[in-house]
């Protein structure tokens, strides 16, 4: 009886430490999966910031055919937008730096919670991929049609 | 005498499918240019195919690395990052395996361009470097500024990819493996992460040395 007790309780810890190692696999894969999201969306965001700081540098042309364009001010907001695309591709390129997938000698417990916080950090930066790629694609749109 | 017959049916097939290997040729990326000349008072057409153009970078001894630096040689590009990771450290250790297998044919080279240069220092690229077991320059790593890098492999590098019908860009840090010829025409694009593709790159590595001028 003593022994299929201890069978069991073994069982059980083996079956619980399977749990957390394939959660913890789920975690990284997830992680994984929205960083490369972000980097195929890094290469519209380096892309948007050429054609910004291309346009900043040639407003005098679309001041032709734009009547009324504040150029002074259109270059401002130019460079505002664009400051937000360099930090967002700043954000991505220090957490990559930053980020230790393996966690060595740390307790599936610490794995899990470092883990969790990095999913979130990536979240934050999903935010400001939408933010700055929205703006500037929408900025980029009025210069488009002219 | 069937046995016989069969022996020879195969042999010959064999034999035709060796000759087609070598006359195989790869296909040449990118746009091209139909340009007349006239060469003894006749006119003669010239296809014109697109060259990846003059570039600069610091690569990972703190040297100047340009296109002349590829003068005359056959070379493997490819997008990464020291922190990436996930696709690179297989990369990596498939371009690596690619450089073992050259390493004794000086008319072969690779290109790692960096594509976080806030992070990718040269000493960054030099640790990087002696981590895979690369200690000459047959295999150069390089950083410089995103704005000259990303718009050299979506509009250059990677033109192969484009023409595959695929939508154009979001394949710098897809693991493409880049084949460039002498002549610095793109003449294939690899899944740097997939061996089948990577021995397969390997073998149309041989073809281009093989190629007639």
């Amino acid at each position: 009886m003593k022994n299929i007790l201890y069978i069991l309780l073994t069982l059980t810890i083996f079956t619980a430490c399977g749990n957390v190692e394939n959660e913890i696999k789920q975690k990284r894969d997830s992680i994984m999966t929205l960083h490369d999201q972000l980097m195929e969306r890094g290469e519209i965001i380096v892309r948007n910031k050429l054609k910004l700081d291309t346009l900043q540098n040639n407003l005098s042309i679309f001041a032709g055919s734009m009547p009324g364009l504040d150029t002074a001010a259109t270059k401002q907001e130019l460079q505002v937008i664009s400051r937000r695309l360099q930090m967002a591709d700043n954000e991505m390129s220090d957490w990559m730096a930053a980020f230790d997938p393996v966690q060595e000698g740390k307790s599936d417990q610490e794995k899990k919670k470092y883990l969790d916080a990095e999913q979130e950090k990536l979240y934050r930066l999903n935010s400001m991929f939408d933010t700055a790629l929205s703006q500037s694609n929408d900025y980029l749109q009025k210069f488009k049609k002219k | 005498m069937k046995y016989t017959y069969w022996m020879a049916a195969a042999g010959l097939f064999l034999a035709a499918c060796s000759s087609n290997d070598n006359e195989r040729k790869l296909p040449i990326y990118g746009e091209r240019t139909a340009v007349k000349t006239t060469v003894d008072g006749k006119e003669k057409t010239d296809t014109l195919y697109q060259t990846i153009p003059s570039f600069r970078f610091a690569d990972q001894d703190g040297d100047t690395t340009t296109n002349q630096t590829f003068e005359g040689k056959v070379y493997v590009a490819d997008f990464f990052f020291t922190s990436c990771p996930s696709i690179c450290p297989i990369m990596s250790r498939n371009m690596k395996t690619l450089y073992d297998t050259f390493k004794d044919n000086d008319q072969v080279r690779f290109l790692s361009h960096s594509i976080d240069p806030r992070h990718d220092s040269v000493p960054a690229l030099k640790e990087y470097a002696q981590k895979l077991g690369v200690n000459d320059r047959r295999w150069l790593f390089v950083t410089g500024p995103k704005e000259v890098i990303y718009p050299l492999a979506e509009k250059n590098y990677l033109v192969a990819v484009n023409e595959d019908g695929k939508a154009p860009g979001g394949f710098v840090h897809q693991g493409y493996f880049v084949l460039v010829d002498k002549k610095k025409r793109i003449r294939g694009a690899y899944d740097g992460t997939d061996k089948t593709q990577v021995q397969k790159l390997g073998e149309d590595i041989g073809l281009l040395l093989s190629e007639k001028e």
